[in-house]
């Protein structure tokens, strides 16, 4: 509880410390809205009455538009002058210190699949060189995937808050993040939706549809506090998504959400006996998205960024030009899919090279059968190597038990191969 | 009404597929400045592009802050007509003077290729209204109509480069006699049969095509796995008999088994899925929900000549139930409302309650009056479709292939390998080469015809045989 309390406290210290970040761009214009509401900010635009003012807050830029009737009162950072009809850029004019072709640099890398085999860990840290190289600034974990196994989410939530949030500002754009996909989601703050999106049904279970019970239950959901901790969300979100309690919710007139483990609040997000998945628009009425996006151009604007560039080539039929990180992403998934295929094949093929190798009275033919399994054996080692997980999904064993099994195959082998 | 739906998306700022269309004709990394809104993306595209697209634009502001760009065709006291032009495709709109803040200009010339308009030319050069593909979507869903004729009849449609793609969604939902289900057949569905079958439509036309048609769906019978196609789509027709439903038994898909808790997990990321689905077209993912949970009950009352739903039952004479908690014994549909077809466990929706819910925008009995609907019935140029004809061959090689696997299945069992050693070597070659004919029909109808349903292994099983014989031929002795 008191653990709890300590989190509450430390997101409501960052989030005062975001708040007391002034909302100043390079000059301070000030706008009274006929409502009394006064916002500073730059003024980048004004036509015909409408202004567009941009501000800053916490480092992300947003510019926003105020039409004639909103505006009551203008006041000019530079005298009476006003902001030209066409879009300006005071940043742009001014030096541009940044030495690459300028704008925030974003990389799309998707995690697509199931969780464990094609989205893991390991591909996700083996693409930070490649971000780091191209000089990225921004990451975006573009997440489509129906989820898998529990053991890979740490791991991944590990790697994106050990490994990129300390060098990319990391968000997450949601086409579809189920059970094990949301979880690794969660230590996100940043999350966006696609209209499609859908995030939730996390309840962990294993063969005929049962679920988790006792401390294995209980462990999972402790982890999900603390990545809802992570991720700056109210824990109660998740657990309607893991067990099936009730989640209601309150908007006050500030757009802040209070929530509720009970069906008290004035929405209810989630019946008693339902788990929770979210879709777009209730993500986003209840703050839980930052925003509903479809194409790049709207999420980079969505994030803050008018200026910004998005790493990569083009691909066609890809709605992101793909950068370095993204393809090496790709071709993981494609080396994941050949390796269960051989894997399988493989596996098969030496069971029957062995059953012949060992009944061979021969031996001439004992050696060609042997030679096969050999080199059969060597091929699934290979494979298990490159892609440790398999091991666990296609053998159905712990890597260490998986080298264990290795050795024991080479005895077998040698044994058969020195009878007379 | 030409290209009004790509029109509205682009007004809406919802171009997703434009910029798909765009990331591809972008090189390299492209700096994007989006202080100007979405459309100025376009302005990224690549020389190859060059003669399709605006090279500088007139910029229309309207009140609500959107800032659209393309070409100023007219303006008067009233309106003002623009063309929005994205990649190869363009698009006009008229903008009440009232919505229109600002008009500003241009000063780059464009080059010549994108001063003629698509609109008024077609594929074929020949100049008239808009081009309309009809795409028949008949027969049995996930048999039928599935993945590859799909494939076939939008590459026969890709070729015309069509303004309108009409979707016409007819499927058979009917028992083994041909006796049509009645509305309260509730049939065993899962979700992944739509979600092969639907990003056809959104996600790779888009891509292969460059450009996304204007879509209208029109449902004669979208029933069962079909029904959660056409809410992808905002521009939805029924015809007089048509309806859409027929998913409510998904909350007793597992039965049993397991444990509950895991069983409503599984029903939740399915609602996810169908919810995301009405929310891309537009539509208010309730009423999906209300199609496929049994349990929700909904109601609606008619506001401002606008349907408004409620999460409930009725509370006023008002207010018109849809949807009853059907798993629970007292609201069970009685057998007066199932013969009738006037249930309301789960929802089906008739072309009257589509219409009233705003789900369908009318009720057409024929393509004629579509068009008439639609306002193009005088200029829409029908293009020869050939998706019946691509129907039609995909069963006739379906039944063939039905035929074949048991046929290929039992020739493999007949081939005995006996007789001296080249004919016991022959016999196995010869097995090998039935196996690998069962391979290739597997992969070639893969997802729709099953092979364990002719009491045959999979592909994998299959590759084991294969090995199992090539070593026996190792063992054998002259």
């Amino acid at each position: 509880m008191m653990k709890r309390l300590t989190n509450i406290l430390a997101m409501a210290v960052a989030v005062a410390a975001i708040a007391m970040v002034s909302p100043m761009a390079y000059a301070t214009d000030t706008i009274v809205l006929a409502d009394g509401t006064t916002l500073e900010g730059e003024i980048v635009r004004e036509v015909n009455g409408a202004v567009w003012l941009k501000t800053t807050v916490g480092g992300l830029e947003s510019t926003k538009f105020y039409g004639p009737a909103q505006v009551k009162e203008i006041r000019r950072d530079s005298g009476d002058e006003p902001a030209p009809e066409t879009p300006v850029n005071r940043r742009a004019e001014a030096a541009d210190t940044n030495a690459r072709t300028g704008g925030t640099r974003i990389a799309v890398v998707t995690l697509e699949e199931m969780v464990g085999t094609y989205m893991s860990a390991k591909p996700l840290l083996d693409a930070i060189p490649a971000l780091e190289e191209e000089g990225v600034d921004v990451v975006v974990l573009k997440i489509n995937s129906g989820g898998g196994a529990l053991l890979e989410i740490q791991r991944l939530q590990d790697a994106i808050v050990t490994e990129l949030k300390p060098r990319f500002r990391v968000v997450s754009w949601i086409e579809s993040a189920i059970s094990a996909a949301a979880m690794t989601s969660h230590v996100v703050e940043d999350i966006y939706f696609m209209p499609e999106g859908n995030y939730g049904a996390c309840t962990g279970w294993s063969g005929q549809l049962v679920a988790m019970k006792g401390r294995g239950l209980e462990e999972v959901l402790y982890s999900m506090e603390k990545a809802s901790a992570e991720g700056r969300k109210d824990p109660k979100i998740m657990r309607s998504m893991q067990i099936d309690e009730p989640l209601s919710a309150t908007i006050d007139d500030y757009g802040q959400v209070t929530w509720f483990q009970n069906e008290d609040g004035d929405y209810l997000v989630n019946t008693k006996g339902n788990i929770l998945t979210f879709n777009s628009v209730d993500a986003e009425k209840y703050g839980f998205s930052k925003g509903t996006v479809s194409t790049i151009d709207e999420l980079a604007r969505a994030m803050g960024y008018s200026e910004y560039e998005y790493v990569g080539e083009k691909v066609d039929g890809l709605l992101f030009p793909v950068s370095k990180a993204e393809k090496q992403m790709r071709e993981w998934r494609e080396g994941i899919a050949r390796a269960e295929k051989r894997l399988a094949e493989f596996r098969a093929k030496y069971d029957i090279s062995v059953a012949n190798a060992d009944g061979a009275q021969d031996k001439r033919l004992r050696g060609t059968f042997l030679g096969r399994a050999t080199r059969e054996l060597a091929q699934i080692e290979r494979i298990i190597r490159d892609h440790p997980n398999l091991a666990l999904f296609q053998m159905n064993a712990m890597p260490e038990q998986v080298e264990e099994w290795f050795r024991q195959q080479h005895e077998l082998l040698d044994r058969i191969r020195r009878r007379d | 009404m030409k290209n009004s739906r790509l029109m509205q998306a682009l007004a809406d700022g919802l171009i997703r597929p434009v910029a798909r269309c765009v990331a591809s004709a972008m090189v390299g990394s492209a700096v994007i400045g989006a202080a100007v809104g979405g459309a100025s993306m376009l302005m990224a595209s690549s020389p190859a592009q060059a003669g399709m697209v605006v090279s500088s634009e007139d910029e229309l502001i309207l009140k609500d802050g959107r800032i659209i760009q393309g070409e100023l065709l007219e303006e008067t006291e009233t309106e003002v007509k623009f063309r929005i032009v994205v990649g190869s495709l363009s698009a006009i709109r008229t903008y009440p003077r009232s919505e229109v803040l600002a008009v500003t200009r241009g000063t780059e010339a464009k080059p010549e290729s994108a001063k003629q308009p698509k609109d008024s030319m077609s594929a074929d050069g020949s100049s008239g209204g808009p081009s309309v593909y009809v795409m028949e979507l008949t027969g049995e869903w996930g048999r039928d109509i599935a993945v590859p004729p799909i494939r076939d009849m939008l590459k026969d449609a890709q070729q015309y480069k069509p303004d309108i793609v009409v979707l016409v969604i007819d499927n058979f939902y009917e028992d083994a006699f041909g006796n049509e289900f009645s509305d309260d057949k509730l049939e065993r569905f899962d979700i992944f049969a739509v979600e092969e079958i639907e990003p056809l439509f959104t996600h790779e036309v888009p891509v292969e095509w460059g450009y996304e048609p204007r879509w209208v769906v029109w449902v004669k019978n979208a029933m069962g796995g079909a029904a959660p196609l056409p809410f992808n789509f905002e521009e939805i027709y029924f015809a007089p008999e048509g309806r859409m439903g027929g998913i409510g038994y998904l909350i007793y898909s597992w039965g049993t088994m397991g444990d509950k808790v895991v069983r409503e997990k599984q029903l939740s990321l399915r609602l996810g899925h169908l919810e995301g689905m009405a929310i891309r077209g537009k539509h208010d993912p309730m009423i999906i929900r209300a199609m496929s949970e049994m349990r929700m009950e909904m109601c609606y009352s008619m506001e401002g000549g606008k349907a408004v739903l409620h999460k409930r039952l009725p509370e006023s004479p008002n207010e018109i139930l849809l949807t009853d908690n059907g798993t629970l014994e007292e609201f069970q549909d009685d057998m007066q409302a199932r013969v009738r077809g006037n249930t309301n466990d789960a929802l089906t929706l008739k072309a009257d309650l589509a219409q009233a819910l705003g789900v369908s925008k009318g009720t057409v009995s024929s393509i004629d009056e579509l068009l008439w609907e639609l306002g193009i019935q005088r200029e829409a140029r029908l293009l020869d479709s050939k998706s019946e004809r691509i129907t039609e061959r995909w069963k006739d090689s379906l039944v063939r292939a039905e035929r074949l696997m048991p046929k290929l299945a039992r020739e493999y069992q007949e081939i005995q390998v006996q007789g001296d050693y080249n004919e016991r070597r022959a016999a196995r070659s010869r097995r090998i080469a039935k196996l690998e004919q069962l391979i290739r029909l597997i992969r070639q109808y893969e997802g729709v015809l099953n092979p364990r349903q002719y009491g045959l292994p999979d592909e994998a099983q299959m590759q084991v045989w294969i090995e199992e014989i090539k070593q026996e031929q190792i063992k054998d002795r002259r």
